[in-house]
């Protein structure tokens, strides 16, 4: 039995020793993942450090070190990266073949080309860590049986929960890669237009000129009917292409949107952090000291929440004017901290209950009576159940913390121009709703609602993953076969 | 049976371990949240080194706090525990968890005693590693002064009970190292150096396992004595049977080697089949280890098996103590009496009629003055004038009394407060009904055609003369809605020295056995006998 | 003397007849047959007493009779439960209420979850009284400040306008029984009602039990593990192991002669019955779970006294008491007046379907019929 064979090997080196070559196959792909976009991890590592040094308030003393590391960083090819699968060219004639764009594609064929790749890229890294995953339970991992397996099964069955992840993993590889995917980049469309020139094939003077993005954008804009319009799924009079079409003031959509889910996902994750540790805390604290300590939460907590958070906003917009925070992400991080620290009570509450039925059980009673530190008790006794409950709620306040970032700046307090968000596009497209330009407004709609129902979706999910009364599951039947309990 | 009885004596003889000495455990003590609850209130008693003392009561009786406050899990808010010379209950901090290797508590429901997160071998390891178990003790013989170096501390235990973890004896240049049994370590693991030079001797002990071996070989030992297999230590409790599940918590309880264990109903929640295992496994153990037993329980066969003596607790008090079997033969106290009627025997051709006793415990927010029991209490002393009465009419007014009891109790919501205000019936008002119901005959109560105030008259005179003014008075003040004059009228007519102080406890045998009974001083008749007397003479319904 | 009133019950027609009650639950896995074959009566005024470990079955045994088994259980077809000669297996839902009302009910053993938190317990008892009696208003009021009266509950009238938390557990379980016998019953299937109470409160139940029994003419079934109680309590006892009966005798013959290994390895492990020194005895291993047809014994990998042939013929009962005490057993052992062989014959013909008669009834033993009657 595999149990008793593997209680043998002591240590997790010992086993992986014993049996290496699954494990010598994983990494191996993991190389060859890595060393596909070796260049942008890398990039984006120098990029932090730059980040974390420029931050460092006693001047810059690494700042050559620094700048080499950006530029051997920048040498490393990466393969799936717009450079590589360029679809930004220009026609050398009327209907004459492309150049600029990968083997002389159109452009929408390379782009589609380059978005598939992306996403099957992405689709192989999932496929590998649940692979790994296997392999570990398969043949590395000590017990036979853990409580985390249950909770995976019966997720991996749950369809409604399997569809929320499949959505909330789009998103995220829309956030992640967003250079990738847009036909074009944040920076050169959409924030300086004006500092980047582009090719075109003009037909009204027959040849390829050369003008600055942001005339292009000017000529592409989209604001009602006929003409004036650059619907989804089309290319401009500029030869490029837009998935989603333009914006009233002609920049690209799709890359609106890929970045604005950067920005959502960074408002989301930080805001769902700060409530998350908050909340867990104060719930792990409470629910092991109860009295005094509940009571004192409860009214902070309730306090807290007795703030009106739009007016916070838009007060903390004001007063942090120019202060270093705002610049973050144009507001981004601002926004964040005030979800977060006026979100956290309603978490805290929902997990609450959860955490005081915990804190009854013998064990936590049992660790006491041997003399566990608190600390120990909370994490090791009472922690492992409240995660759970924990991801569900937090998976719905983040589509809550997304809505709400929409809706800040649907209304134009939130981030600033010209950060892209998708409140901002709504709020564009809204003059133009019942005209040919409805694509402004009700694609990024639509976006908010797909992932919002996402993560809603997956927190049924994870809800009913973690509940071992769940529907169909075996705790449900053998209790039914036991007479409804005490057969 | 000699053998029987002389571990009996020895373990009777034997030196107190734990002293209890009017504890009192009250939750709910804040003045925001009114009375208290007197979960114990005020219990002294000893407990021998190496014995089973038992602890019996019914729900809401305080054993399960009075076990827990002895391990220090509940605060005490009066009174001390003294274990083996050191007043635990003044402890905090280092040394309390130091204390806690000492004492340990198995718990009652193996469903919620494990986490079912961790494996049973993390289960029973992680005592140990809280206290960063082994710390080992090493004793050197023959050689004066010397200091102890490296992985083991110098012997320090004065009252010379434990054994060193390591004996070192150096004679004639050579030394003999001699590793306690139990530990899992054996003679040629450990190495001893020792320096004669210089001003002060040092030995150096090393020890070649590691603490994290020394702790997962202790758990294979610890399983393997509670019946487990080694195998085990990788699999979760929800893999286990109850049964199993409570082997694992009693594995657990002797990790670090207590010499006291509290057992908090350890079998309760068990088949009648596992009950048995568990039970012989306990004996077992506290045969090899030497430990000392609180058994706490509700199942009065089971602590006849196992417990060398028992205590009976009611409502937050010891009404009895002695030994076991002297107890049950012959109960002193009329609560045992009633508690040991009451168990089913499993032998059906005995036709038995029990004491049932009427009514329940009351509430520890408000435990009666006097005696606790004297609420429901059997063999309870009547007032002289009205002994004669019979025993319906006693039933009536024990029923009577603690019906005003309860409405004292019983809260008035705004709404009734407000019907009573303007005059309207309530659910309170119908005192005549009250009195009709209780001490009316069956036939007088179903009467249709008969008013309320007819029936309460006619009853009334169908009782004795000297019975009509007390209850007429208790009638007036309950109408008046003072249920605590009706209750103190009542008191005052029907009570007697139960109802007004606390017994003492009194000897009731050559063993030692005490009761606390008003029963037991020489002007009243005995408990047996006052239950023989009321009990016989019923027709039995 | 309840020798003398069993013998008297007995004569009357049985109030419910269960036969060959199957009920068995589908998991994905596997089908767990929860009550296998098992077959008794009930006669008015007697208490039958149905005694096993958790995990034998009981519980499902009182729910398959009041039709409260649910999806993913069912009873099977050839089932048959007969109240008052009515079948009952196979009846919809609406009409097993109208049954379930007038003829049977049934007690559970947590009171406080029988009873609704947020309604007053006057208000269940009317609910019940309107449901099946129809009394309305006043009436209902006034019913069910006597029922309260005859479950022992002092000040009715004013406990009927009460919340079953404000009542203690005692109480609740009496004020559960008043509910019971609001709608006058002829049956009341107890399922472990005295569980999860403190036994001065126990003795307490069990002697309101006894006196509603007799003032009635109640038929009881009474289910639990404690033998102790089921001493007390019942006239007649079956023991129940993972699903089936495995032995069946009136309640003193039961402790004084227990035939088959499981009663008698129950019976030796409770505590007190024995020697208080010597150590308890106890049985090997745990209930197991009833899930393959049962062609073997289903006890025999704990029994002390299996041999070979345990494991391969499914026993089935046999006539096990002297004189005419109805006293069966479901062991090879038995009988065990004849060779082996014969004994072994015996099982193996009663399980084999070409014994069955014309008109499709197995020839079980008849538990009315004093033993001379059968060859």
């Amino acid at each position: 039995m595999t149990g008793t064979q593997h209680a043998i090997h002591e240590s997790m080196r010992s086993r992986i020793v014993a049996n290496y070559r699954p494990a010598l196959l994983w990494v191996t792909v993991l190389f060859a993942i890595v060393a596909f976009e070796a260049g942008a991890i890398f990039n984006l590592l120098v990029e932090i450090l730059q980040g974390l040094v420029s931050v460092y308030p006693f001047g810059n003393p690494f700042a050559e070190q620094v700048a080499s590391a950006k530029s051997v960083s920048e040498s490393i090819p990466t393969l799936l990266s717009r450079e590589t699968i360029p679809n930004q060219g220009w026609q050398t004639s009327a209907n004459g073949p492309w150049e600029g764009t990968f083997l002389g594609l159109e452009p929408m064929a390379a782009w589609l080309l380059r978005f598939l790749l992306t996403y099957a890229y992405a689709g192989v890294i999932v496929a590998w860590f649940a692979y790994g995953y296997r392999l570990y339970r398969r043949h590395y991992r000590r017990a036979d049986w853990t409580p985390t397996d249950d909770v995976v099964r019966r997720l991996s069955s749950h369809s409604w929960g399997k569809f929320g992840l499949a959505v909330v993993l789009v998103f995220l590889v829309m956030a992640l890669f967003a250079p990738t995917l847009g036909p074009t980049t944040s920076e050169q469309n959409i924030e300086n237009p004006y500092s980047y020139t582009m090719k075109h094939f003009d037909a009204e003077s027959g040849s390829v000129e050369e003008i600055y993005v942001g005339d292009a954008n000017s000529g592409s804009e989209s604001q009602g009917a006929g003409d004036d319009n650059i619907g989804p799924w089309s290319y401009d009079d500029f030869g490029r292409f837009h998935p989603f079409g333009t914006l009233p003031n002609g920049k690209d959509l799709f890359t609106f949107m890929v970045y604005g889910a950067r920005v959502s996902l960074f408002i989301g994750l930080t805001a769902m952090g700060i409530m998350g540790v908050l909340a867990t805390v104060f719930a792990m604290v409470t629910a092991y000291y109860k009295g005094l300590v509940d009571l004192s939460v409860v009214i902070v907590g309730d306090s807290v929440m007795a703030i009106p958070q739009l007016l916070l906003l838009i007060l903390v917009a004001a007063v942090f004017n120019g202060h270093w925070l705002d610049s973050i992400y144009n507001g981004g991080l601002l926004i964040a901290l005030v979800f977060g620290f006026t979100g956290w009570p309603a978490l805290w509450r929902a997990v609450r209950g959860p955490a005081f039925q915990v804190s009854t059980e013998e064990w936590v009673d049992a660790a006491r009576s041997f003399g566990q530190r608190p600390s120990a008790t909370m994490r090791k006794h009472m922690l492992p159940y409240v995660v759970g409950y924990l991801l569900v709620y937090a998976s719905m306040t983040l589509g809550g913390v997304i809505i709400g970032t929409a809706a800040l700046s649907f209304l134009g307090i939130g981030i600033d121009q010209p950060t892209p968000e998708w409140g901002t596009a709504v709020a564009r497209g809204q003059p133009f709703v019942a005209t040919q330009s409805w694509h402004i407004a009700m694609i990024p709609g639509l976006m908010v609602v797909a992932v919002v129902t996402a993560f809603n979706a997956l927190g049924d999910g994870i809800r009913d993953a973690i509940d071992p009364q769940s529907e169909g599951s075996e705790g449900g039947t053998s209790t039914a076969a036991a007479g409804g309990g005490g057969g | 049976m000699t053998e029987v009885i002389d571990r009996e004596e020895t373990r009777l003889e034997a030196e107190i371990l734990v002293e209890v000495d009017e504890l009192k455990t009250y939750y709910d003590t804040g003045t925001l949240t009114g009375d208290p609850v007197k979960a114990v209130d005020g219990v002294s008693f000893d407990i021998r080194r190496g014995e089973t003392l038992g602890l019996v009561g019914e729900s809401g009786c305080g054993k399960t706090t009075l076990g827990r406050t002895l391990v220090q899990l509940e605060s005490a808010t009066e009174g001390r525990v003294v274990y083996d010379g050191t007043d635990v209950t003044e402890l905090g901090g280092k040394e309390l968890k130091q204390w806690r290797r000492n004492a340990q508590i198995v718990f009652q429901d193996p469903e919620s005693s494990l986490n079912d997160r961790m494996t049973i071998g993390e289960i029973i390891r992680e005592p140990l590693d809280v206290h960063d178990w082994p710390n080992l003790t090493a004793s050197v013989d023959g050689v004066s002064d010397a200091t102890v170096t490296g992985d083991a501390n110098r012997a320090s235990d004065p009252s010379g009970r434990r054994d060193a973890d390591i004996r070192v004896t150096v004679e004639n240049g050579a030394t003999d190292v001699d590793v306690r049994d139990s530990l899992p370590l054996d003679g040629d693991d450990v190495t001893v150096d020792v320096d004669q030079s210089g001003t002060t001797p040092t030995v150096r002990v090393d020890v070649r396992p590691t603490k994290a071996q020394m702790r997962r070989a202790h758990v294979r030992n610890l399983l393997e004595e509670v019946g487990m297999q080694q195998e085990h230590y990788f699999r979760y409790p929800h893999q286990f049977s109850g049964g199993q599940r409570q082997r694992i918590g009693i594995a657990r309880s002797l990790a670090l080697e207590p010499d006291f264990v509290v057992l908090d109903e350890p079998v309760s929640a068990l088949d009648v089949s596992v009950q048995a295992k568990i039970l012989n496994l306990l004996e077992d153990l506290q045969e090899e280890f030497g430990l000392t037993y609180l058994f706490i329980a509700h199942d009065l066969a089971v602590v006849r098996h196992i417990c060398d003596r028992v205590a009976v607790m009611y409502l937050g008090n010891v009404m009895e103590l002695g030994r076991t079997e002297d107890l049950f033969e012959e109960p002193g106290n009329p609560y045992t009496h009633s508690l040991l009627s009451a168990i089913p025997e499993p032998d059906p051709t005995i036709d038995k009629e029990p004491i049932t006793l009427r009514g329940a415990p009351p509430s520890p927010r408000n435990p009666p003055a006097g005696c606790p029991f004297s609420t429901r209490c059997p063999a309870k002393i009547r007032p002289p004038e009205f002994d004669h009465l019979d025993p319906d009419t006693w039933e009536a007014i024990d029923d009577l009394v603690r019906i005003v009891r309860e409405r004292r109790r019983a809260e008035r919501s705004v709404r009734e407060r407000a019907r009573e205000i303007l005059g309207m019936e309530t659910r309170f008002s119908d005192v005549e009904e009250i009195i009709v119901e209780v001490f009316g005959s069956p036939e007088s109560q179903t009467a249709a055609n008969v008013s309320a105030e007819r029936a309460f008259t006619d009853v009334l005179d169908s009782l004795p003369r000297d019975m009509r003014d007390p209850i007429v008075d208790v009638t007036e003040h309950l109408r008046e809605n003072d249920e605590q004059a009706a209750l103190e009228r009542l008191l005052d007519a029907f009570g007697s020295e139960c109802d007004a102080t606390a017994p003492d406890f009194h000897e009731v045998d050559t063993g030692g056995r005490v009761s606390a009974c008003h029963r037991h001083e020489p002007e009243y008749d005995g408990v047996a006998e006052t239950l023989r007397q009321r009990f016989d003479d019923r027709t039995i319904r | 003397m309840s020798q003398q009133r069993h013998r008297q019950r007995t004569e009357a027609a049985p109030v419910l007849t269960v036969e060959n009650l199957r009920t068995e639950f589908q998991t994905d896995k596997e089908v767990i047959r929860a009550i296998d074959d098992v077959s008794f009566d009930v006669h008015p005024g007697e208490t039958v007493g149905i005694v096993g470990e958790s995990g034998s079955g009981k519980s499902v045994t009182a729910r398959s009779i009041m039709g409260l088994v649910d999806d993913p259980g069912r009873i099977l077809d050839e089932s048959s439960i007969r109240f008052h000669g009515e079948e009952l297996v196979g009846k919809t839902e609406s009409q097993y209420r109208n049954v379930r009302g007038s003829g049977m009910t049934m007690v559970f053993q947590d009171p406080l979850s029988s009873l609704n938190p947020v309604y007053t317990v006057g208000n269940q008892i009317k609910e019940a009284l309107r449901l099946h009696q129809g009394l309305k208003g006043k009436e209902a009021t006034e019913r069910a400040a006597e029922l309260l009266k005859a479950v022992s509950i002092p000040d009715a009238r004013r406990r009927l306008t009460e919340y079953p938390h404000q009542f203690s557990g005692g109480m609740r379980q009496r004020a559960v029984i008043a509910m019971a016998l609001a709608c006058d019953p002829d049956l009341l299937i107890c399922d472990e009602p005295t569980t999860a109470l403190d036994v001065t409160i126990q003795a307490q139940i069990l002697e309101l039990l006894n006196d509603i029994q007799e003032a009635e003419d109640l038929a009881i079934i009474f289910i639990t593990h404690d033998m102790g109680v089921i001493a007390q309590v019942a006239d007649r006892v079956n023991v129940m192991y993972s699903g089936e009966f495995v032995e069946k005798a009136p309640v003193e013959e039961l402790f004084a002669n227990p035939r088959h290994p499981y009663t008698q390895g129950l019976l030796q492990s409770i505590p007190g019955r024995g020697d208080p020194d010597e150590r308890l005895r106890s049985i090997e291993g745990d209930v197991p779970t009833p899930h393959g047809a049962a062609t073997y014994c289903r006890f025999a990998p704990r029994c002390p006294k299996a041999f070979d042939e345990c494991e391969s013929i499914h026993p089935a009962h046999v006539d096990v008491g002297d004189g005419d005490v109805v006293h069966t057993a479901a062991c090879l052992l038995y009988p065990d007046d004849v060779p082996q062989e014969e004994a072994l014959d015996v099982h193996r013909e009663r399980e084999s379907p070409a014994e069955r008669t014309a008109d499709g009834e197995s020839p079980l033993v008849d538990e009315n019929t004093p033993a001379e009657e059968k060859q």
